[in-house]
């Protein structure tokens, strides 16, 4: 086999136009003129990485290499990966199979491998992080959006006694929960939970529900689904996930992380977090069930919750990880459907 | 005296050659999309080999003078690299949820190792491109780093950004001359004044556009609210383009225009502001409609005119030049940086 090229001596951008022989395992590099440059054994030289439309180089030990000018040259080698790669990029029907599937892989990493990978290692945070975390968020809070309840202590008494009774009745560690009331104009009426076990009560809240313990209840029930299924640091995990797939492996191929890193993650963290209210109301309902309270009651709770449009301030990204979200039409259709 | 400048000059123009660029859209496509495939069914393990070969596809593809630029960088060890960085993102993530402390320590930590992350990725990324069998490398210092990535720039703030145009051509007047080519150091000597062209060339662009933009969408927002919207947003993706398109053509032609390899080679560049505004402006879109998929074609036809723009005199000391870079297995901290990917 004889191949025409440029030869490169090692070291120095020296060149020349040469041919390179090869008989067996045994490899010569000749001029044009024909006097030998290097006589080496296969086994010494490195085979480039195939790629179509490109020529296979040489590189042989002394650092020296050789560039056939034919594009079309492949020499014999033993790199199945690289053969691989240059066949599906070869192959018309395996490239439309990838055309259509790459999309939907995307997808299935981002909506299920990811968020199950997250469940499984959020069990695994023990309380301490969780606690320093929250001890963190609640400063925030403190400092930026809550002032002292001023609901009375006689109803305040009468709703954490209820609440941690039923916790009993559930069979859930009351010693895990810690009920917080504050007063708070920016969230209007809401329940936050933080991932320690701490649920916060506006007073706008209880004003709505006061009358309505069981709805009350069932608002509670659901701050305590977040909790048991560990949701604030599940999102913690999955941004950190989405994170690295993005820099790592869609980085390099660009375009897609530009998009993505824009209003992409973001549109992500959303859907990620409407599934997780999902669960949580599920996890409300189910609860009710047990200690029978029909699933009506909790519908009334967010429909009451929703009516003055009272949202949530949607302006810090914080109050919108930890709040009750605003798409309560869906919501309570899936409710009804349980 | 002026024939022989006339002369001289017709010699200079004679030697001049185009960089070429073969590569093709439709064949990078294919390589691009079985990459990004095997990366995500590896769950990114087979990210480096990606990387490597869509690099080495638009590396080797443009050549001076028949000789080929190459990428040879090693996968297996921008693997070792990308598992070191995310190992210690983790720890650090782990660590300060623990102890907030390590955040804000690592933080610092971070800012204070910037100019030496820098240094290592330019110089990465520089050694593993070749040139007839010969390494470029950039040689920084921390010092000098620190002082013109990100001191000067940020003694810039204070000035309201009126001298970030003179800090910038510090800054790449360092990078250039601290470039290497093979044993051969790159020389370049910039001015501040065409500096502040492409800024104020810029600034004028916007300006213009912006005006414009502004007229037609107030016009027509009472009775045609699509139309407006539609104004807005061809007007949002123009000045993204033009950001893109007039600093880079000046800075760009500037640099390279008063940039050589003494003995080695000189160069012309000759972008326009018109045809290059109209290649970034259409890649936007191109990148956004097509979620991406687009991406070849856009990286295809940069190159193309890019290298079509470039031409390089290539002088006696060409065949001559010494490669410095042995092919020793760099340091892990080496990958570690390089992992980073930080471009400037």
């Amino acid at each position: 086999m004889k191949v025409q090229g440029t030869y490169y001596f090692s070291n120095s951008s020296k060149t020349c136009s040469a041919e390179i022989e090869i008989i067996g395992k045994h490899i010569k590099v000749l001029t044009s003129d024909g006097d030998l440059v290097l006589e080496t054994e296969r086994s010494f030289v490195k085979i480039s990485l195939s790629i179509p439309g490109l020529p296979d180089s040489l590189k042989f030990s002394d650092g020296s290499s050789f560039v056939p000018s034919e594009k079309s040259v492949r020499w014999p080698s033993d790199s199945l990966l690289s053969r691989i790669a240059e066949r599906l990029m070869n192959n018309l029907t395996a490239l439309i199979i990838i055309l259509v599937s790459t999309p939907l892989l995307i997808w299935f990493l981002m909506f299920t491998v990811i968020p199950n990978i997250a469940e499984s290692t959020a069990e695994l945070i023990p309380q301490a992080p969780k606690s320093l975390l929250s001890k963190g968020l609640m400063e925030h809070l403190e400092e930026n959006f809550f002032l002292s309840s001023e609901i009375d202590s006689k109803k305040i008494e009468t709703i954490e006694t209820l609440f941690y009774e039923t916790l009993d009745d559930l069979g859930l560690d009351r010693k895990k929960y810690l009920l917080l009331f504050y007063k708070s104009d920016y969230l209007g009426a809401n329940a936050l939970a933080l991932p320690d076990g701490t649920i916060i009560l506006t007073d706008g809240m209880i004003e709505k529900l006061i009358s309505y313990p069981d709805s009350l209840l069932s608002v509670l029930l659901h701050e305590v689904g977040h909790i048991e299924n560990n949701h604030s640091i599940r999102l913690i995990i999955q941004s950190l996930g989405v994170g690295i797939i993005f820099t790592y492996l869609v980085g390099d191929i660009q375009g897609l992380a530009e998009i993505v890193s824009g209003s992409g993650i973001g549109l992500l963290q959303s859907s990620f977090s409407r599934e997780m209210e999902i669960e949580a109301d599920r996890f409300s309902v189910v609860s009710l069930d047990k200690i029978n309270i029909p699933k009506e009651r909790f519908i009334f709770a967010m429909e009451t919750i929703d009516s003055d449009g009272d949202e949530p301030g949607s302006n810090s990204l914080l109050v919108k990880y930890l709040s009750t979200h605003p798409h309560t039409e869906e919501r309570i259709q899936l409710v009804k459907d349980l | 005296m002026v024939v022989l400048l006339i002369n001289e000059l017709d010699t200079r123009m004679a030697d001049l050659k185009k960089t070429e660029f073969e590569g093709k859209t439709e064949e990078y496509f294919r390589i691009w999309i079985v990459n990004l495939f095997l990366s995500i069914i590896t769950l990114g393990i087979y990210s480096p080999w990606a990387k490597v070969v869509n690099t080495k596809y638009l590396y080797q593809n443009l050549s001076i003078e028949g000789h080929r630029f190459d990428y040879i960088a090693e996968p297996i060890q921008i693997l070792k690299g990308r598992i070191i960085a995310v190992f210690l993102l983790i720890l650090v993530a782990v660590l300060s949820a623990y102890f907030p402390a390590v955040y804000m320590v690592s933080l610092i930590i971070l800012f204070l190792l910037f100019p030496w992350i820098l240094n290592r990725s330019l110089s990465f990324q520089l050694r593993m491109t070749t040139y007839r069998n010969v390494s470029f490398d950039f040689k920084g210092d921390y010092g000098n780093s620190f002082w013109y990535f990100l001191f000067l720039p940020f003694l810039s703030i204070f000035t309201l950004y009126l001298a970030l145009p003179a800090v910038l051509r510090r800054a790449s007047e360092y990078q250039i001359n601290k470039t290497k080519f093979g044993n051969r150091y790159f020389k370049s000597s910039l001015l501040s004044s065409e500096y502040y062209v492409a800024f104020f060339t810029l600034m004028g662009y916007l300006l213009g556009v912006g005006i414009v933009i502004g007229i037609l969408t107030m016009v027509t927002s009472a009775n045609f609210p699509v139309l407006s919207v539609l104004f807005l947003v061809v007007g949002y993706i123009l000045i993204i383009a033009l950001s893109a398109s007039v600093w880079g053509t000046i800075i760009r032609n500037h640099t390279f225009n008063n940039s050589s390899i003494p003995k080695v080679a000189s160069f012309q560049s000759t972008m326009e502001i018109k045809p290059y505004t109209g290649i970034v402006f259409t890649n936007v879109l191109a990148l956004v409609f097509s979620l991406g998929l687009a991406y070849p074609w856009v990286a295809i036809r940069n190159m193309k005119y890019l290298s079509s723009t470039l031409e390089v005199q290539t002088e006696e000391d060409i065949d001559a030049v010494i490669n410095t870079i042995k092919e020793e297995n760099s340091a892990v901290l080496d990958e570690v940086a390089g992992a980073f990917d930080i471009e400037i």
